[in-house]
């Protein structure tokens, strides 16, 4: 039996599992870093438009500060964001920013040689701080080059799939992990667990989320009894690849790109007339979806056109060349000449693992960050390059608060309970492994996208959410008759990816319970039979716990400091 | 998809360790949609074929670095590669690295390597509460040392990785270059005696394999060359040797070898002798490959321009056309030449080709001397030999003034 005893673990290899294992390691704690694929290869990497801070460096951004941005990041939540919660983001932005910037972050500059700022959605100011677009790329290696600074103290086991958490009467023990190399199942014990696993994309089929963005990290503690929050909210980006789903950042409006219908028309001006294309991504991605709902779409069809045509070559190397490079690539269109063709797809998680302002979950010695989390700073809709802002803010706070309560512990001895734990787990698996049924779980993977891609996306209705979840509960009951997996051990991935869809399955029904309940329209959540919002009877927080039966939800109050709830308009 | 879909066949290596003694190719068809990539046609196969087949990936965006492989014998990335227009594809893991299963490889050594030079920034003294000010031009420096996304290609597609287990590879001569170009880092040109060693940036062969490789069309090559220009400027051969500070005088590290004349008159002794015959004659043989070669060039006067306005101190730079027969074709050359002021006062002419391989060479004012691009040859101001590989001194060219006009001529040999 292999047991790993490590005073914390962090389990995820993005942003915000990169810094709470920096900030843990700085306080001397021994910590275990799990992560399924190599650090490096996070989805994180993927972000690109930039990180918002209220610097002030952009000239037109000098009277920008942390209320400005908590004011806006609030109004972007549709007022369900923890003001609280909120204003410790923005306040610590500056100081973030400034601080992976002397880490080594090469972020473009303005000509008086501070960071360079961008306009994004539904902010007040220029305050995007950005390097080209790939801010996410680049924060990644660098704060990866910092943990080569420091890893005698950190034990990286990467490519270890963490599949459960021990958790014995409400505290926390650890979590069993496999070893991709040897197939094997492993325990890690620890006095503090911080999870930061990333989003759910993967529900979906049409995503801009990476391969690993499964939401496997976010069912893991569900199953474990640990309740998750806000699950219904879920962004879709208004720019993402025709086909290919990959995200064009919204930094390429930022700059100044333009949203083009069958007419010809700049139709934003129909449904934001002040801050046109770059409103918040719900109300871009509703906007999108109506035009192509009534038929505006490039050709009829399901797409509309990004035009950055007009920002010109220089413009467009200097400031978006990786967006041009993939058009480039997989689609033969250089978008210094052509326009982008572009839908809305699924983007980010709001929702994830209930956790307070300090990163804790009700489960002692558990902690969430990232996006696998939620505090919850995106209430209904997140602002972007707010992402990366709570990776770091946030990793930060969880790396903290964790070190903090186990430092000077010592690796806790081994029990009975982590023999149980792994004993129990392999049986599980065998029986998930080996049930030689004769559906395959791609198959079924497949299926699951359809429905949520159809009837559990930017505009839902009661009608279409209920067959959606009598089409996922039939779904599972499939699953219980798939095939026997593929033999052998060494990195086999049709037995992790078997257990992804299996997570899949549970976290859509979360998903689309809550949106099946939430009769109003907020934020990403838009009933057409609830058009209006409700906030005498809805201005509070999902939380789903897990029962053998489906999802057992309940409500939460949100946690106001400064602004009371108005209408919304851009 | 009115007609019927289209298909590719996919040949790809598989190897089990706990099964099979050694790699072995399998072929699987696939139907193959507009715009499908490598990596979904992976996909397709352990989704439909075979759940066994193992493959490393994540964003499908070309930004993590996962999907290295070899793909009809070139490397690049699987989520990059459309096969709409191949029949056949064949597909290989990254080379260089230990096979661990199907197209997963062993990064260890590779992500080790990247430790060893020490990426990350050393940063100068911190501003409080503020961020470094770098200006747009300085932060355009890092442009294309940056965007690394360590994928491994360029590890695989290059030789010299394959050759000596030790050198730290493509991609991390880059990250080097990356940091020693930031304004804000403090190590400087420290950070190049990591890689200044025998197996080090002298071992690249200018191959440009890895240029050739990279998905995110980045030059390591050129990042190698700069190491190098930098390396022999402040003389980090080797972090054993003594390191030299900017103030040391530069003293050369072997005696100059004879000039060419001397040698000439060596071999007519050696005739003279009538010993060793074949030896010499050998040996002769030889001595064209370090002159100039004159095959095929037009003899004669070459003409630069006007005179230049030459400091004693510092030469200039002339560029003139040589012509050659080509295939019964005259061809016209663009040749460099520097012109110095001898010691009688009068104007000399320094043909930059290096005798050791055949690079041009370039003046270099931070210390006054030519450098070789390649392989860290240096030569004073007379073409002396003051560091490293060339066997003899730069050829001088022959300097004709008629009136305001200067003319050049090779050497007569």
């Amino acid at each position: 039996m292999d047991v790993h005893a490590h005073e914390l673990i962090v389990v995820g290899g993005g942003l915000a599992g990169m810094r709470a294992v920096d900030e843990a390691g700085l306080l001397g704690v021994d910590v275990g870093w799990v992560s399924k694929i190599y650090p490096i290869r996070s989805h994180s990497g993927e972000a690109q438009g930039g990180i918002n801070a209220a610097l002030g460096n952009h000239p037109e951004g000098k009277d920008d500060s942390p209320e400005r941005h908590a004011y806006d990041t609030v109004k972007g939540s549709d007022f369900l964001g923890d003001q609280d919660a909120i204003e410790i983001m923005t306040s610590q932005a500056p100081k973030t920013v400034v601080e992976l910037e002397h880490w080594g972050v090469p972020f473009s500059r303005f000509d008086d040689g501070t960071i360079a700022q961008r306009p994004f959605g539904g902010a007040g100011f220029p305050r995007t701080c950005y390097g080209a677009d790939r801010t996410g790329h680049f924060i990644l290696h660098t704060l990866f080059q910092k943990y080569l600074t420091i890893k005698d103290k950190i034990h990286l086991y990467d490519e270890y799939y963490a599949i459960g958490l021990i958790i014995d009467d409400g505290v926390c023990k650890g979590l069993t992990a496999f070893n991709m190399r040897t197939g094997k199942l492993e325990a890690f014990i620890s006095h503090a667990v911080v999870f930061a696993t990333g989003g759910s994309g993967r529900n979906y089929g049409r995503t801009t989320n990476s391969y690993s963005s499964t939401g496997l990290g976010v069912t893991m503690p569900y199953w474990a009894g640990v309740p998750l929050k806000d699950m219904e909210f879920v962004q879709f980006h208004p720019t993402a690849l025709v086909g290919k789903h990959i995200l064009m950042t919204e930094g390429s409006r930022g700059e100044g790109g333009y949203l083009i219908n069958n007419d010809g028309e700049r139709f934003m001006k129909r449904y934001a007339p002040k801050f046109m294309e770059i409103a918040p991504r719900d109300v871009v991605s509703r906007s999108i979806e109506t035009e192509i709902r009534e038929g505006r779409g490039i050709s009829h069809k399901d797409y509309v056109y990004l035009d950055l045509r007009h920002l010109g070559k220089k413009k467009i190397n200097e400031r978006l060349p990786g967006i041009k490079e993939i058009c480039i690539d997989l689609l033969g269109i250089d978008p210094i000449y052509e326009p982008i063709p572009i839908r809305p797809a699924q983007h980010y998680t709001m929702g994830g693992i209930d956790c307070n302002n300090n990163c804790k979950t009700e489960v002692e010695g558990f902690y969430a960050c990232g996006e696998c989390a939620c505090v919850s700073v995106h209430g209904a809709n997140r602002l972007g390059g707010n992402s990366l802002l709570e990776t770091t803010v946030f990793g930060e706070i969880a790396g903290h608060r964790a070190g903090m309560a186990v430092q000077g512990k010592g690796a806790p001895k081994e029990d009975g309970l982590v023999k149980d734990a792994l004993t129990k787990k392999e049986k599980e698996l065998e029986e998930l492994y080996n049930r030689g049924g004769i559906e395959s779980p791609y198959h079924i993977r497949d299926e699951l996208h359809r429905v949520m891609d159809t009837k559990v996306q930017i505009f839902r209705n009661k009608e279409e959410l209920e067959s959606a979840l009598k089409e996922i509960r039939a779904l599972k009951k499939r699953f219980s008759n798939i095939r026997s997996v593929s033999q052998g051990n060494v990195f086999n991935y049709d037995k992790t990816w078997t257990l992804e869809i299996l997570a899949n399955l549970d976290i859509s029904e979360v998903i689309t319970i809550g949106a099946l309940v939430r009769e109003e329209s907020r934020g990403s959540h838009s009933r057409t039979d609830y058009p209006k919002r409700d906030d005498e009877k809805w201005l509070k927080h999902t939380i789903a716990r897990y029962t053998e039966d489906g999802p057992e939800l309940s409500y939460k109050p949100v946690t106001f400091t400064k602004w009371q709830p108005e209408e919304r308009k851009y | 998809m009115s007609e019927d879909r289209k298909k590719a066949v996919f040949k790809i290596l598989r190897y089990d360790p706990e099964v099979d003694k050694k790699p072995h190719y399998e072929t699987y068809e696939v139907p193959v949609d507009i715009g499908m990539t490598v990596l979904e046609s992976l996909y397709y196969i352990l989704e439909n074929y075979d759940g066994s087949l193992a493959f490393r990936s994540s964003c499908r965006a070309a930004v993590c670095g996962s999907c290295g492989m070899k793909i009809n014998g070139k490397f690049g990335l699987a989520c990059r590669t459309l096969v709409e227009n191949l029949k056949s594809v064949k597909v290989e893991p990254l080379a260089n690295l230990p096979l661990i299963k199907d197209l997963v490889v062993d990064m260890t050594r590779f992500y080790e390597k990247y430790d060893y030079i020490a990426p990350y920034l050393v940063p100068k003294e911190i501003p409080k509460g503020k961020e470094f000010y770098q200006s747009p031009k300085d932060r355009g420096k890092m442009d294309g040392l940056v965007e690394c996304i360590l994928c491994g290609d360029c590890y695989a597609a290059c030789t010299m990785c394959e050759w000596d287990p030790v050198f730290p590879g493509p991609f991390a001569m880059l990250a080097v270059d990356g940091k020693l170009k930031d304004s804000r880092d403090k190590l400087g040109n420290e950070r190049i005696s990591k890689v200044s060693d025998e197996h080090g940036i002298w071992r690249c062969h200018d191959e440009f394999n890895c240029m050739e490789a990279c998905p995110k069309q980045l030059s390591p090559t050129e990042a190698v060359h700069h190491l190098k220009r930098e390396a022999v400027k402040y003389r980090f051969i080797s972090p054993k040797r003594k390191e030299l500070t900017d103030e040391t005088e530069i003293v050369p590290t072997a005696p100059p070898p004879e000039p060419l004349s001397a040698r000439r008159s060596f071999l007519k002794t050696v005739f003279n002798g009538g010993v060793g015959l074949v030896a010499a004659g050998f040996l002769f043989l030889l001595t064209p490959l370090f002159s100039k070669q004159t095959r095929g060039w037009v003899p004669g006067w070459m003409k630069v321009g006007d005179v230049p306005d030459v400091d004693p101190k510092k030469p200039v730079e002339v560029l003139y056309s040589r012509q050659k027969w080509e295939r019964g074709k005259l061809i016209s050359y663009p040749q460099r030449a520097y012109i110095v002021k001898n010691e009688s006062g009068g104007l000399s002419a320094i043909d930059p080709t290096c005798t050791h391989l055949g690079c041009t060479c370039y003046w270099d004012e931070s210390i006054n001397m030519f450098l070789c691009p390649c392989h860290g040859g240096a030569f004073d101001m007379k073409g002396n030999v003051t560091l490293g590989p060339p066997p003899t001194p730069l050829a001088c060219l022959d300097v004709k003034i008629e009136g305001k006009t200067l003319y050049l001529r090779q050497e007569v040999v």
